[in-house]
């Protein structure tokens, strides 16, 4: 059969979206180095409402979930760019077994005041295999520069 | 960039590492060339660890390497295992007591890339240049330690380093 004769019923066939440009999107990046850093689209947003960069930093206690709140008690002061470094937060992420750099998609949540973020990379089954993950991919990173 | 000198007592906390790495998992490995690898290793990870500081602690991440490294010596002493056996170029030949590879391979180098090589040493600098003659002499790292009057830590940052180099040198 070739195409141009078959009968095709659009309604029975799905709708392919297509891929969200991760240049596009916001997100919050935690290297192996210790760097909690914002991507441009998020530091923009962010410093466009909150000019201090001063936020409330909460995480869920697996990891997978966290907020860059907009409070009166802030906590959490990211410097000029949106980059900090912080190996205490990253080693806690590899403590519960996420391996680095770990992405978290960030969307402006009007709701809570925050900026809400869900984990991209997936849960290793503990530390160690987190820790070993997280040092072989920087290797390669190293690597191929 | 080159570390810091090590501090009071800490070369003697390393080579105690090594000691215990070298009892409790390579006893059968070359005692030399064990120290040799476990301290580039070192080297290595201190020169590395601030890409990696976000994973752990210093002790953890010297330790996961130091087992790489002593891992990766392992895999290479089973790979020559078979080789090391009778038909070993480091097996002596006849009477002589020479190892079969200087027989077959005696030490004899190309004339222009020879100039190269050592005018390429000697901008390395003088330590690492006399080292190299050392290695080119099959000296051991203890022998060439003791003719340059180097501490250990020394020697192995030279050599560690010296790896880079060469590899520089290869792509020119």
């Amino acid at each position: 059969m070739t195409p141009a004769a078959a009968s095709i019923d659009f309604s029975a066939m799905e709708l392919v979206p297509h891929p969200s440009a991760s240049l596009n999107s916001m997100s919050l990046n935690v290297s192996a180095s210790g760097h909690v850093a914002m991507n441009q689209r998020l530091y923009e947003q962010v410093v466009k409402r909150v000019p201090s960069l001063d936020l409330e930093f909460r995480i869920r206690a697996d990891c997978t979930l966290l907020a860059l709140r907009i409070s009166d008690s802030p906590t959490y002061k990211f410097p000029k760019g949106g980059r900090i470094k912080d190996a205490a937060f990253s080693r806690r992420l590899v403590s519960a077994g996420i391996s680095l750099p770990a992405r978290y998609a960030m969307t402006w949540d009007p709701a809570a005041n925050a900026w809400v973020g869900t984990l991209e990379n997936t849960v290793q089954s503990s530390m160690a295999r987190a820790l070993e993950k997280s040092l072989k991919s920087t290797v390669k990173q190293k690597k191929g520069q | 960039m080159r570390r810091p000198p090590f501090r009071s007592g800490e070369q003697e906390q390393i080579d105690a590492m090594i000691e215990t790495l070298r009892r409790r998992s390579a006893a059968a490995l070359d005692k030399e060339e064990f120290t040799s690898a476990v301290w580039l290793a070192y080297y290595e990870a201190d020169s590395s660890y601030h890409l990696f500081e976000g994973c752990c602690d210093w002790d953890a991440y010297l330790h996961t390497r130091l087992n790489e490294a002593i891992e990766a010596l392992k895999c290479e002493r089973n790979r020559r295992m078979s080789v090391e056996s009778r038909f070993s170029l480091n097996q002596p030949v006849g009477r002589s007591q020479r190892p079969a590879i200087d027989v077959l391979f005696p030490m004899q180098g190309d004339f222009t890339r020879g100039i190269d090589f050592w005018d390429y040493m000697e901008r390395l600098g003088s330590p690492k240049y006399n080292m190299v003659r050392g290695f080119c002499r099959r000296d051991s790292d203890q022998e060439i330690m003791t003719d340059l009057h180097m501490a250990a830590p020394e020697f192995y940052q030279l050599k560690w380093e010296l790896q880079a180099d060469m590899w520089k040198y290869l792509r020119i």
